[in-house]
């Protein structure tokens, strides 16, 4: 290629380059550098700092309350969502009558803003004239107050999460379930296949890789969803629903201590990658690729 | 190998889809140890018909019999057969091993008895090379192979296939027309096959059973079904170019053709007829050579039709006599379509007479 061709590929590149590295890799390379450093406040500069950062989350009892609640959120909301949404799909794979009013309530959660679901989820839990303090009534069981109480308020919040999500999973799992051939149903009950057994030896080596798919995304939404965590609890009660997101937003952005919340996201950054990046080397050998 | 025996009995079988009947009142008795082909043009009804017996569908009404036991309500299973797909359904995350033994796997046979035949189906089939291969790692005809074996390692008496050659090549199709009717043979299987495409029929068929329309227009050999269409649908479809038919006022009162006013129609294959000194005149509208033979199109009193020649011979003149086989001639009732059967020569050839058609 000669010099006219380069120039003009680099500008045609040049657009996109500008706003990756000013909102991308710019904003990464300075949080790291920026969790080496103290938080600069008034007259007092910002002084380097080494992993002082990164000392003081061992000694931080909210940070390990976040990293215990978040570890707990995603061993809830990750199997559950994943589960749940694989259920749906092949409930809604058939033909029935109402099976697209079916598909489209299951698909609902995943079109409302997350801050509205945990409105309405707030008046599910409302104690007193909630829908399931309601239930409880009926049944005989005295008002409880779910969001409320440290005990329950983390699974309260993860129940919303494994709702919000099973939906927008269940059309990964419903599109894969319809690539699977008919025929190959067909062929399997000739030879005397059971549906459980087809499903076991069939089906779930099919969807592997959207199993795979989803499940990545199911791990990073559950570090990066926390938006009804704002509605719902602010962290609470005592620190019961506070997630590692949303202590970074606490000490970033109502404490300004930068510096922390800088080094804070370091480590989420690399509980994401290890994980992601450890989920494809596992998985790559059970997932059937065409 | 014992034949003869009716294996499979379909008994005025309908299948309605929404109102439009795939299969209209169909009856057909498929003996043992027969190759059986199904045969018609798209959406015709094979296929449905084929499931029905599989158990893959049910009918609307009427009964089919399997080894005399009426099958209705059973799993297909439970049916004693087998069936190659026409997109093989192969399962491709399995080896062709696994594919091979899924069912004897399902059902539960011991692992020694599956590789004790997986050895025997695979050598018969030249698999045994492929063995660890994904069905994507395949060609087309080495997929096909894998189907067949997974069907023969059933061993159950019956298999059906539904158009099991149309994704091949014409070469490897012919070479696996040759190798299936030897499978069958050599295994004495009962085989329902379907196909729309004839050669496949004529080749492979103990006995045709000419479908349209969701009808059954002709049961017989294929020397039947060619000689002596059962109706002018089966005239018109079978052979390559098909029959061709004439009314009788062009012929009428010669050979034993009744004197007519147009209510009958003469059918007679294009090999049937020849240059002849006297006769109803035709004019010549062109010539195609085929390289054995001429095929010579051209018109009788508005009638068009193709006569065969052989290359050998000098091509026809602009107008010339035309002669013609009378032992050969059909003759069909222009209203209804069916064969005219009282108007027969003496059979021409060896061949049972057997006219049974099975759609009033
Ligand atoms: N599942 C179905 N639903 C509606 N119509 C069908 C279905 N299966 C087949 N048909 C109709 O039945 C007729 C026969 O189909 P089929 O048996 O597949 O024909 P073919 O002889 O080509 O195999 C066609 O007109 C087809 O449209
Ligand atoms: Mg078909």
């Amino acid at each position: 290629m000669n010099r006219r061709t380069w120039i003009h590929a680099w500008l045609m590149l040049l657009p996109a380059f500008v706003f990756l590295i000013a909102f991308t890799h710019l904003p990464a390379v300075t949080t790291l550098i920026d969790s080496f450093w103290t938080t600069g406040k008034g007259r007092r500069a910002a002084v380097f700092t080494g992993l002082g950062n990164y000392r003081k989350m061992l000694e931080d009892p909210i940070f390990i309350k976040a990293m215990v609640n978040s570890a707990v959120y995603a061993a809830i909301t990750i199997p559950a969502s994943i589960l749940l949404s694989l259920a749906m799909a092949l409930l809604v794979h058939r033909s029935f009558r109402g099976v697209s009013l079916m598909r489209m309530a299951f698909f609902t959660p995943t079109v409302l803003p997350l801050i509205a679901v945990a409105n309405i989820w707030l008046f599910f839990y409302a104690p007193g004239f909630g829908l399931i303090d309601q239930i409880r009534l009926v049944v005989g069981l005295p008002s409880a107050n779910y969001v409320g109480q440290p005990d329950t308020a983390l699974y309260a919040v993860a129940a919303v999460t494994i709702w919000k999500e099973a939906g927008f999973f269940m059309i990964f799992f419903l599109a894969a379930l319809q690539t699977i051939p008919q025929s190959l149903r067909e062929a399997a009950a000739i030879e005397g296949c059971g549906r459980w057994t087809f499903f076991r030896l069939v089906t779930l080596p099919l969807i592997m890789p959207t199993t795979l798919f989803v499940s990545v995304n199911a791990v990073i939404n559950a570090f990066r969803l926390v938006d009804h965590v704002f509605v719902m609890t602010k962290g609470g009660p005592d620190s019961a629903t506070m997630l590692l997101l949303y202590y970074i937003f606490e000490t970033g952005f109502r404490f300004w201590d930068t510096a922390y919340a800088a080094a804070l996201t370091v480590v989420l950054i690399a509980i994401l990658s290890v994980v992601g990046i450890g989920q494809f080397f596992l998985a790559d050998r059970r997932v059937h690729y065409k | 190998m014992q034949t003869g025996q009716a294996q499979i009995q379909i008994e005025n079988v309908s299948r309605l889809f929404g109102s439009t009947a795939a299969l209209d009142d169909v009856s057909v008795s498929l003996r043992k140890g027969e190759f059986s082909v199904l045969l018609g043009p798209s959406g015709c009804g094979k296929s449905t018909l084929l499931r029905l017996i599989a158990g893959l569908d049910a009918q609307t009404s009427g009964a089919i019999r399997i080894g005399g036991a009426d099958v209705g309500g059973k799993a297909p299973s439970l049916r004693e057969l087998s069936m190659v797909f026409q997109s093989y359904a192969l399962f491709p995350h399995l080896t062709v091993l696994e594919n091979i033994v899924f069912g004897l796997r399902v059902r539960g046979v011991a692992k020694a008895e599956r590789m004790k035949r997986l050895d025997t189906v695979a050598a018969m089939m030249g698999l045994s090379q492929l063995l660890a291969r994904k069905p994507s790692e395949l060609s087309g005809g080495q997929q096909q192979r894998v189907a067949l074996a997974r069907a023969v390692i059933s061993e159950r008496p019956i298999c059906l296939m539904d158009e099991p050659l149309s994704n091949l090549d014409a070469k490897l199709r012919a070479d696996m027309r040759v190798e299936l009717r030897a499978i069958q043979q050599a295994l004495g299987l009962t085989v329902v096959y379907v196909t729309h495409d004839q050669i496949e029929a004529m080749t492979m068929a103990d006995r045709i059973i000419v479908m349209n329309a969701g009808r059954i227009e002709q049961v017989g050999t294929p020397e039947e079904v060619y000689a002596r269409p059962a109706t002018v649908f089966t005239a018109g479809f079978i052979g390559t170019p098909p029959m061709n038919l004439f009314p009788v006022a062009l012929f009428g009162g010669r050979h034993g053709v009744p004197p007519g006013t147009g209510k009958h129609l003469v059918g007679l294959r294009p090999e049937d007829l020849f240059l002849a000194e006297t006769g109803p005149e035709a004019e010549l509208r062109g010539v195609e050579y085929l390289g054995a033979d001429r095929l010579v199109s051209a018109r009788l009193g508005g009638t068009d039709f193709i006569l065969r020649l052989p290359a050998s011979a000098a091509p026809p003149p602009a107008r010339f006599a035309l002669g013609w086989a009378p032992e050969r001639q059909s003759l069909f009732d222009a209203a209804s379509g069916q064969r005219l059967a009282g108007f027969d020569f003496a059979s021409p050839s060896p061949t049972k007479k057997d006219f049974t058609h099975e759609t009033a």
